[in-house]
């Protein structure tokens, strides 16, 4: 399509993180420097992550019908629990009201993520000929991985505290499995009843929405707002 | 709060960076990458110049929107066009209407009216000099469907404005792109003539010479579709069947025959039999030098035996065309009386008149390869079943192997091997014997599988270079029944050219998906549009959480 058009989908796809940024408190702390670091934090533990995988893992023959091999690609998606830590390592590492940590994590972890998987096919994708809805799929996808990454980044705050109620433990755990497999989930959903690209992307908001409901009434309970 | 967004991002970048990134977009930008929903081969109109005169379609260049004859502006697109329904006022209904390129999609399944319709249109349009890229195409499918869409999306009745609006908006359009760039000529295209002797009995420069000659170029509006199955397909093989014979004969001292017996099989004989013309000026060059030189045996030739379009399918002739009538006494006049003796005894409803046409000197391209010789004073005649040299069949791209029936090719061969036989044996009489019959019998299979494997492909004078797969191969099988076999190469004068070639011929397109400007516009829109909504959302985050603490039902989450 067209350079406006591309222009779009960037605009789509990065404008919530930065509305975030600028609005919330990470500007009012300057917190730039260290959603960079989680954006560093994310890059380094992709790349444990690539090289487990490229170890560990047999590379998996696309069956013939296109379907996805199940099995092989929960054992792989294991892999992804590597975020967690990733992200409780910048949670650990930061200091500050514990608003502070979630948003720098989850901003400079889904930014990074985003950056990474996104930015090159919009240069490449969105400003070729052909018209494509699949980019503005991305671009929403993107604000999709926002709102989950952040949700994810305050069950993991959850999570590290001491004095959470032990009878909630295993829902916080439940939650943050159920995060990391979240793609997965509904790839296999989307498989099932062949969906088109714009249910799945329903999908996934709405899995992400659920959680992120969740978390925040968690978290909520820890705060005093 | 507009304001305060502005201001967020005027505080947070570099405002003059936001102004100069996208021309660094720009600038450094690679090319415009193709990603398109379907992609094809495209086959573009004849394009060469003719003793100076150019013909055919003079642009390669194809970069825009599709359109069918049922849309109701086609100015400046690219228009689709069925080949089954074009007729010639349409098609110059067409070019009047200003489009910037045409595509023709040639459906598998048309009526024999719908061909021989198309057959007249290739004439008329490559008499029409233009300056729009115009292709060929087959259907498939996904053009089918592209078609479809196109017409529909582009031929609604223009309703109100505000109709106008939304459709300009949500409509989706086809972009057409070829993936090379403008056609260049080709100065270095070179043309192959393929040549072969049997040498008679005693002194080759004191026996009289016959030569058979074939063109084995095809030619149709576009060069890639041409297969030539008659024209001339059946010559070449005819020329085969009868060097297979003949080397038989001439290969055993019994029978070896007192003449010298030439064969040339000519390129680019389509443009104004090239071939045969650059073997007639290497003849008079060679003719004063003592060495034996095969084609200078070509100078003194009893008669030139041209071969053209022998088996056309529902044609049932034998005809002799020549530029002067020929006297009984000439090898021309005693072999047409052995084909009309010949053919009396196997089929008497056959018809082998004899053709006369002088020469149209004004004429740019000559009716028959058989005038190339006669200009120069030798006695040359061309058999063809075809009776007019102006039938399109021999210049077009429907001339493909269907069009040929394999059993009225095989008796032309028979008659003419069998005449040709009787001549060099000096038969005379009217008899039943045939000479062409055992172990010099022509094999209908061997005609039928060359002519399989010739007409199965394109063979355009453009493509059939020094090292192509064809030309190899006729050298081969010609060399596998006569002597001093040999490929020659030449090339058009530098800088005088009898014919220019041009490149571009065969081009991969794409069709694309794209929308309108208008539909950027919506989406920016939209997009700012949400942007304000997540704005807000995340400015009045505080009200979000504490509904969320309101309506917990988690209210021991904190250990005290």
């Amino acid at each position: 399509m067209t350079f406006v058009h591309f222009v779009n989908c960037m605009a789509l796809a990065y404008a919530p993180y930065v509305v975030t940024y600028k609005s919330s408190i990470l500007s009012e702390y300057s917190a730039l420097m260290k959603v960079l670091f989680a954006g560093m934090v994310y890059m380094l533990t992709q790349l444990a992550k690539m090289l487990t995988l490229a170890t560990f893992f047999p590379t998996l023959e696309p069956t013939s019908s296109g379907a996805i091999n199940i099995v092989g690609e929960v054992l792989k998606t294991t892999v992804d629990m590597a975020d967690l830590v990733g992200i409780y390592f910048i949670i650990n590492r930061t200091v500050g009201k514990p608003e502070l940590k979630v948003l720098i994590a989850g901003v400079g972890w889904a930014g990074a993520q985003v950056l990474f998987s996104n930015f090159l096919s919009f240069w490449f994708g969105a400003r070729g000929l052909e018209f494509d809805w699949k980019y503005i799929q991305m671009a929403l996808d993107a604000n999709i991985t926002l709102v989950h990454i952040i949700a994810t980044a305050a069950l993991v705050w959850t999570w590290t505290r001491n004095d959470l109620n032990r009878t909630l433990l295993p829902m916080v755990t439940v939650m943050l499995v159920f995060s990391v497999f979240r793609t997965i989930i509904a790839d296999i959903i989307v498989q099932l009843f062949s969906l088109n690209p714009w249910s799945y992307l329903l999908l996934k908001a709405i899995m992400t929405f659920v959680t992120a409901a969740l978390s925040l009434q968690l978290y909520v309970g820890f705060t005093d707002m | 709060m507009i304001e305060e967004a502005i201001e967020a991002f005027r505080t947070s970048f570099p405002l003059g960076f936001v102004a100069v990134f996208p021309v660094i977009l720009l600038v450094v930008s690679p090319i415009t990458m193709v990603d398109a929903a379907h992609e094809f081969s495209v086959y573009r109109m004849q394009q060469y110049d003719l003793q100076g005169n150019s013909h055919g379609c003079r642009s390669a260049l194809v970069n825009a929107e599709a359109r069918t004859l049922q849309s109701t502006s086609m100015a400046r697109k690219c228009v689709l066009l069925k080949a089954n329904e074009l007729t010639h006022a349409r098609y110059l209904e067409v070019l009047d209407r200003g489009p910037s390129a045409i595509v023709v999609l040639i459906s598998g399944n048309m009526s024999k009216e719908e061909v021989q319709r198309f057959m007249d249109l290739e004439v008329e349009m490559l008499r029409i000099e233009s300056n729009l890229p115009i292709y060929f195409t087959y259907e498939d499918e996904e053009l089918k469907r592209i078609y479809d869409q196109v017409t529909h999306s582009t031929s609604s009745d223009s309703g109100s404005a505000f109709q106008t609006i939304m459709s300009s908006a949500t409509s989706v359009g086809y972009l057409f792109v070829t993936n090379k760039g403008q056609s260049k000529a080709q100065p270095d295209q070179a043309l192959v003539n393929i040549e072969g002797i049997l040498p008679g009995l005693g002194m080759e420069e004191q026996l009289p010479t016959i030569a058979i000659v074939a063109h084995y170029d095809a030619f149709g509006i576009a060069p890639y579709l041409s297969h030539g199955a008659n024209s001339d397909a059946s010559g070449v093989v005819t020329l085969l069947e009868l060097a297979r014979v003949l080397g038989k004969i001439y290969g055993n001292s019994r029978t070896h025959p007192r003449h010298n017996i030439l064969f040339l099989l000519s390129g680019g004989g389509k443009f104004n039999y090239q071939g045969s013309k650059k073997w007639i000026e290497d003849a008079s060059d060679n003719a004063g030098s003592s060495e034996a030189v095969s084609s200078a045996l070509l100078n003194n030739a009893k008669l030139v035996l041209c071969l053209d379009s022998l088996g056309g399918n529902g044609v049932h002739a034998l005809k002799m065309h020549v530029s002067k009538p020929p006297s009984e006494t000439t090898v021309a006049g005693q072999i047409h009386r052995n084909i009309q003796s010949v053919a009396k005894s196997v089929d008497s409803s056959l018809d082998t008149s004899v053709v006369h046409k002088k020469i149209r000197l004004s004429s740019d391209l000559l009716a028959w390869e058989h005038e190339r010789y006669s200009i120069r004073r030798l006695h040359a005649v061309t058999l063809s079943a075809l009776s007019n040299s102006d039938d399109p069949m021999r210049r077009s791209i429907m001339d493909t192997k269907k069009t040929v029936d394999v059993d009225a090719l095989t008796n032309n061969v028979q008659i003419i091997a069998e005449s040709v036989l009787r001549y060099l044996y000096n038969v005379t009489e009217e008899t039943d014997v045939n000479l062409a019959s055992g172990d010099y019998a022509i094999h209908k299979d061997h005609i039928e599988a060359w002519l399989s494997y010739l007409a199965e492909q394109p063979r355009p004078a453009q493509a059939l270079s020094d090292d192509h797969h064809i030309v190899t191969a006729l050298e081969a099988a010609l060399q596998k029944h006569v002597k001093n076999t040999r490929r020659i190469k030449f090339k058009a004068d530098k800088r005088d050219p009898d014919f220019v070639f041009y490149d571009g011929l065969v081009q991969t397109m794409s069709a694309s998906i794209v929308r309108s400007a208008v539909f950027d516009l919506y989406v920016t829109g939209f997009v700012a549009a949400y942007m304000a909504i997540v704005y807000l959302i995340v400015l009045k985050f505080n009200g979000v959480v504490l509904v969320a603490s309101k309506l917990s039902s988690l209210p021991k989450v904190k250990v005290h």
